[in-house]
């Protein structure tokens, strides 16, 4: 208890930390746009951006990482900056930097180099980048970190986590079309990632875990093709994606648990999700292979409205122990002069074999007339909660409003139900959260400049 | 004292129209220039440049300038030649900034500062008050 007090304390801090720079780094960008400046003939062009976001929800569990009923700044809260420099008629180069959420640590912010890459542009139609990039994977990829770009108080999670973090470092082309209507373009890269997979450990077990959360990483080779349409109002985009996963430092994955039947009790046993437990062993693999198609569309209808919805579908061939998914969402928004208010529907959910596993290992308890049983039961929750497995959807209603093209407010009501599942919940010690639903309400103000 | 007012308001409001409808004949008002070595454009073309979507013209890497934020000028450039308003002008530009596309095009503040930026530099495009266009001037488009 004494550590989970001191972990909230320095997190109290976190927040008013974030806090303080995000209405600092406002109050500074109130008087100036974007500083454009040469230096020996190389043109720079610096820019910042950032989110200053509370979300708060009428749950007392965590979700999506921070949100809670005691409120949060910390789940939306972000802000960064990039520089651009145009090295020559052909050549630039783009940094950007940002302090946001660790993706490896709940309870701290972390500074990180989300870009960081050479540009080489030798036509109108051709361009290369060299460095660290971020995936296409979706209709806001580049720009999910700028809320100023789009009018969501959030972009929707359950669409927008197929993996922790899309930044590669790799090489990219983009080939452009021109055409009459719009513009169509193929772009491909290829590249290294290094991701943290959360978990969460719902129950203390003595010696054992506790609870809380549990990161894993893995470094991903990726790569995609993605094809997009843009017209004066209409995005839209076609992605394939491909990439293979290891473990860091050697460690294999599960693939599945088997099922070990015990003798003196028929019908009854025990899914073997560790390799101490006895049975026939876990079925590990070294590396997954995974694909995942995308596809997204912006198209106005004219009258201001405008409908955006995208889908996604991952595979992960040879094992239930992955974060295979379907998801998407779909979304109408209308604009009204500087009001954007909007509705949503967006959905997640795991392959059959993956929320069956999950389930099957999460529910099976053996009497307690097996010896150890209690450590038996306790093990097999603790298999479930290593499992990435969702079953969930939620309607969004919200709205943005433009006080300028550089700093817009935002608000939304979001109602998610949780269906048999979610690793997007933080359960509580014992607990299942299945069939609830949780409200969130979300508030955030996101500039740049 | 009414008499002179009067009279003063009328001809502000003549010559105001008069503005207008000279304004209107002639793209806003608005001439775009560019260095010598640069011929003629197509308003797609220009949109395109300032847009970051073409940086060069028959091989040549053009450097597009804007007049400052919020001036008259670049308002009525935005909206006779590429049917922008400033807002949207600026939102473009944040998405591609943030997209990795590059930051828009450079900002100067006079139509002096533009003629000179033009002149001396290759590939140099910009746009000015049609009044303030002089002799030798490479006139890209009006």
């Amino acid at each position: 208890m004494k550590s989970r007090r001191i972990v909230a304390g320095s997190f109290r801090k976190t927040r008013w930390a974030a806090l303080l720079l995000a209405v600092l780094m406002n109050l500074v960008a109130l008087p100036v746009a974007a500083v454009d400046f040469s230096v020996a003939a190389v043109d720079f062009s610096v820019s910042a951006f950032g989110t200053l976001g509370y979300a708060r929800s009428d749950q007392p569990y965590t979700y999506q990482r921070f949100i809670d009923k005691s409120g949060t700044f910390v789940r939306d809260s972000l802000a960064g900056l990039q520089v651009d420099a145009r090295l020559a008629d052909q050549f630039g180069a783009t940094v950007q930097a940002k302090v946001a959420p660790d993706t490896a640590n709940d309870n701290r912010y972390e500074g990180t180099v989300s870009w960081a890459f050479l540009s080489y542009r030798p036509t109108n139609d051709w361009l290369f980048r060299a460095g660290k990039q971020r995936i296409p994977f979706y209709l806001y990829s580049e720009t999910l970190d700028v809320g100023v770009t789009y009018d969501f108080a959030r972009l929707p999670t359950e669409m927008y986590s197929i993996i922790p973090s899309n930044d590669i470092t790799g090489l990219s082309f983009s080939k452009n079309w021109g055409m009459e209507s719009g513009d169509l373009s193929l772009d491909g890269y290829w590249g290294k990632s290094k991701l943290d997979f959360r978990f969460w450990l719902r129950d203390n077990i003595p010696q054992v875990q506790s609870p809380g959360p549990v990161f894993v990483g893995e470094d991903v080779k990726v790569g995609g093709l993605v094809l997009s349409y843009k017209g004066n109002e209409d995005t839209y985009h076609l992605g394939v994606h491909r990439g293979i996963g290891r473990l860091r430092d050697g460690v294999r994955a599960p693939t599945t648990f088997p099922f070990v039947a015990l003798p003196q009790a028929p019908g009854i046993g025990y899914y073997q999700v560790d390799a101490s437990l006895p049975g026939p062993g876990v079925p590990t693999t070294a590396s997954f292979i995974g694909t995942a198609i995308t596809l997204g569309a912006e198209v106005g209808l004219g009258s201001g409205f405008r409908v955006v919805s995208e889908l996604a579908r991952s595979f992960v061939p040879d094992t239930d122990a992955s974060s295979a998914s379907t998801r998407g969402y779909a979304s109408l928004l209308k604009r009204i002069d500087k009001w954007t208010p909007y509705v949503i529907f967006a959905f997640l959910r795991s392959p059959s074999g993956i929320r069956n596993l999950y389930n099957n290992v999460n529910n099976n308890k053996v009497p307690d007339f097996i010896p150890g049983a209690a450590m038996i039961n306790a093990s097999q929750r603790a298999g479930a909660d290593r499992l990435i497995a969702y079953d969930q959807n939620s309607w969004a209603l919200g709205t943005s409003y433009s006080i300028s093209a550089k700093s817009k407010i935002k608000a939304e009501y979001l109602r998610a139900h949780i269906g048999q599942m979610s690793s997007l919940v933080d359960a509580p010690p014992g607990s299942n959260i299945r069939n609830q639903d949780i409200n969130v309400f979300s508030l955030s103000y996101n500039f740049v400049f | 004292m009414s008499a002179p007012v009067f009279k003063t308001g009328l001809r502000t409001l003549l010559l105001a129209l008069a503005c207008t409808a000279s304004e209107l004949d002639a793209a806003g008002g608005v001439v775009v220039i560019g260095h010598a070595s640069l011929t003629r454009l197509d308003v797609a073309t220009l949109e395109r440049i300032y847009t970051g979507r073409v940086i060069e013209v028959d091989g040549i890497p053009v450097k597009p300038v804007n007049a400052n934020s919020g001036s008259a000028v670049r308002n009525r450039f935005l909206q006779f030649y590429l049917n922008e308003d400033e807002d949207k002008y600026t939102a473009y530009w944040t998405v591609r900034r943030y997209i990795g596309k590059g930051a828009s095009p450079r900002e100067l503040t006079s139509s002096a500062d533009v003629i000179n930026f033009v002149k001396a530099t290759p590939g140099a495009i910009g746009y000015i008050d049609e009044a303030d266009v002089q002799p030798g001037i490479n006139v890209l488009l009006k």
